[in-house]
């Protein structure tokens, strides 16, 4: 039971704020409203914990390879006080509310990752990317979720008890019955969008108002709520990434320095005059960082120069 | 700054384990665009901004699915709070989130922001692209509505006072 203590002569100064101009008699039947709808439902330890956690694993530099374990301490010391005292909690509370777990397949900048699913399904994870995947996956869903690039090699529903497969990007769900299929998803880009491309089979995309199918050779992106139509695909270009390929049709250049970030693993400062800029740019064996910026620097009549981690992109005033 | 983002997603989605999910997201995004960030602009606006979105995506495509999504299945999180439902269910705070759970989507939503999260008029404004005169009335609108169903309340059990 709650107690509020209610003091009509004290008056909280934001509400008299809200209040205004209402005749002072309608004004005071609504403070004790104000008063009584004040308390925050508290955020419970469990979501608390399991929310933190998640987003440690999210922004702290994963460990290479292999499935990492889906508890991690993050390098800042105060963080890491925290997360210590978290993960008591955690293992305190963890039991009995069975909060499911899951595994957290992380590709790091400059590296890919190859993945073996439960169903006998493949991926292979661009860098700088991630894909989750639950502890019932195989046994009543075949779900992941992908922040990220990844070429998925499926294997039939009719060999997992019907079960589709699906994966959930930040703005879109493939369904899929069977097939290969390239899913690129980079929630953070500077023009995010999902991008599918089928190599072979059925797959259906949905965003949140409509839902298109992909046959072979057919792509599609998911830019708002809908997918757009489909349309053939150049799937060379679509998947040149798994042999080190860099292919990028009119993105913006923010879009392709992200790229170059996570597959160098470097980092690349660009004013958002020049990332802002649509480029084009198809190269099946990119060289290195150095050759690819320079190239792309030559097009918008930019400058490149090595920074500590990185490269610096710059336009001379003129 | 987690917590108050934290109950705002859990606002709209009413999901506590989406909730958690969308909060990820924002902050892997922002962890991400880190040294795109312009210092001039307050962050704590963006990430707001940030869950709103992606929250109401979230609610958009739970509303035309009706399927399972990846995180549900959970006894926690899972549909409207049981738990704590039965938790509340007798007290005067369980009826008043009830009551608040029941405004219009875009009144709660302001109401919450305000006198839950302490947003300021021109913050919740900016955020949901509101007047601010807008605001000041869904937040009236939605005391008197409180004030309406604690009248209702009390006369039905006749025993006024907790």
């Amino acid at each position: 039971m709650k107690t509020v203590q209610h003091d009509p002569n004290h008056i909280d100064p934001r509400l008299q704020a809200i209040l205004g101009d209402l005749p002072a008699d309608e004004a005071a039947d609504l403070v004790e409203a104000w008063d009584l709808a004040g308390d925050a439902s508290p955020v419970s330890a469990v979501a608390r914990v399991s929310s933190w956690r998640r987003i440690e694993e999210a922004t702290s530099a994963p460990a290479p390879q292999s499935a990492r374990p889906s508890f991690r301490l993050l390098r800042l010391p105060s963080f890491r006080r925290y997360a210590v005292a978290a993960s008591v909690v955690l293992v305190a509370v963890l039991g009995y509310l069975a909060l499911p777990g899951h595994t957290l397949y992380v590709a790091d900048s400059g590296e890919s990752l190859s993945i073996e699913l439960a169903d006998g399904s493949s991926v292979l994870l661009a860098s700088g990317s991630e894909l989750r995947v639950r502890d019932s996956f195989g046994t009543d869903n075949r779900r992941v979720r992908l922040d990220g690039e990844g070429f998925f090699d499926i294997t039939p529903a009719a060999d997992n008890e019907g079960l589709s497969f699906e994966v959930q990007t930040f703005n879109a769900s493939i369904e899929v019955l069977g097939t290969a299929f390239n899913v690129r998803a980079y929630a953070a880009d500077l023009q995010a969008e999902t991008r599918v491309a089928v190599e072979h089979g059925l797959v259906r995309v949905e965003g949140d108002s409509e839902a298109v199918e992909l046959q072979a050779g057919q792509g599609t992106r998911v830019a708002d709520d809908a997918p757009a139509l489909p349309s053939p695909v150049d799937l060379t270009k679509a998947t040149a990434w798994r042999d080190g390929g860099l292919a990028f049709d009119s993105v913006p250049m923010g879009v392709v320095f992200a790229e170059l970030e996570r597959r160098y693993d470097i980092r690349i400062e660009a004013p958002m005059s020049i990332a802002r800029l649509e480029v084009s740019y198809w190269h099946q064996t990119p060289g290195t960082a150095a050759e690819v910026l320079s190239d792309l620097a030559d097009v918008v009549d930019a400058e490149i120069r090595p920074t500590a981690n990185g490269f610096q992109v710059y336009r001379n005033d003129r | 700054m987690h917590d108050p983002l934290f109950r705002y997603a859990d606002y709209i989605v009413h999901d506590r384990e989406a909730a958690a999910d969308l909060i990820q997201d924002v902050f892997t995004k922002v962890w991400q665009v880190r040294d795109t960030l312009d210092p001039e602009r307050s962050l704590k606006a963006l990430l707001f901004q940030m869950v709103r979105n992606l929250s109401l995506n979230h609610e958009r495509h739970k509303k035309r699915h009706r399927t399972e999504d990846l995180e549900s299945g959970l006894q926690v999180g899972s549909g409207e709070h049981p738990i704590e439902d039965i938790l509340d269910a007798d007290t005067l705070s369980g009826q008043i989130e009830r009551w608040i759970d029941s405004m219009p989507e875009r009144r709660r939503e302001a109401f919450l922001l305000s006198r839950r999260e302490g947003l300021s008029h021109e913050e919740i404004s900016n955020l949901m692209g509101l007047a601010p005169k807008t605001v000041n009335n869904h937040i009236v609108l939605a005391l008197q509505f409180i004030r309406g169903k604690l009248e209702t309340h009390r006369a039905e059990r006749a025993i006024p006072g907790e």
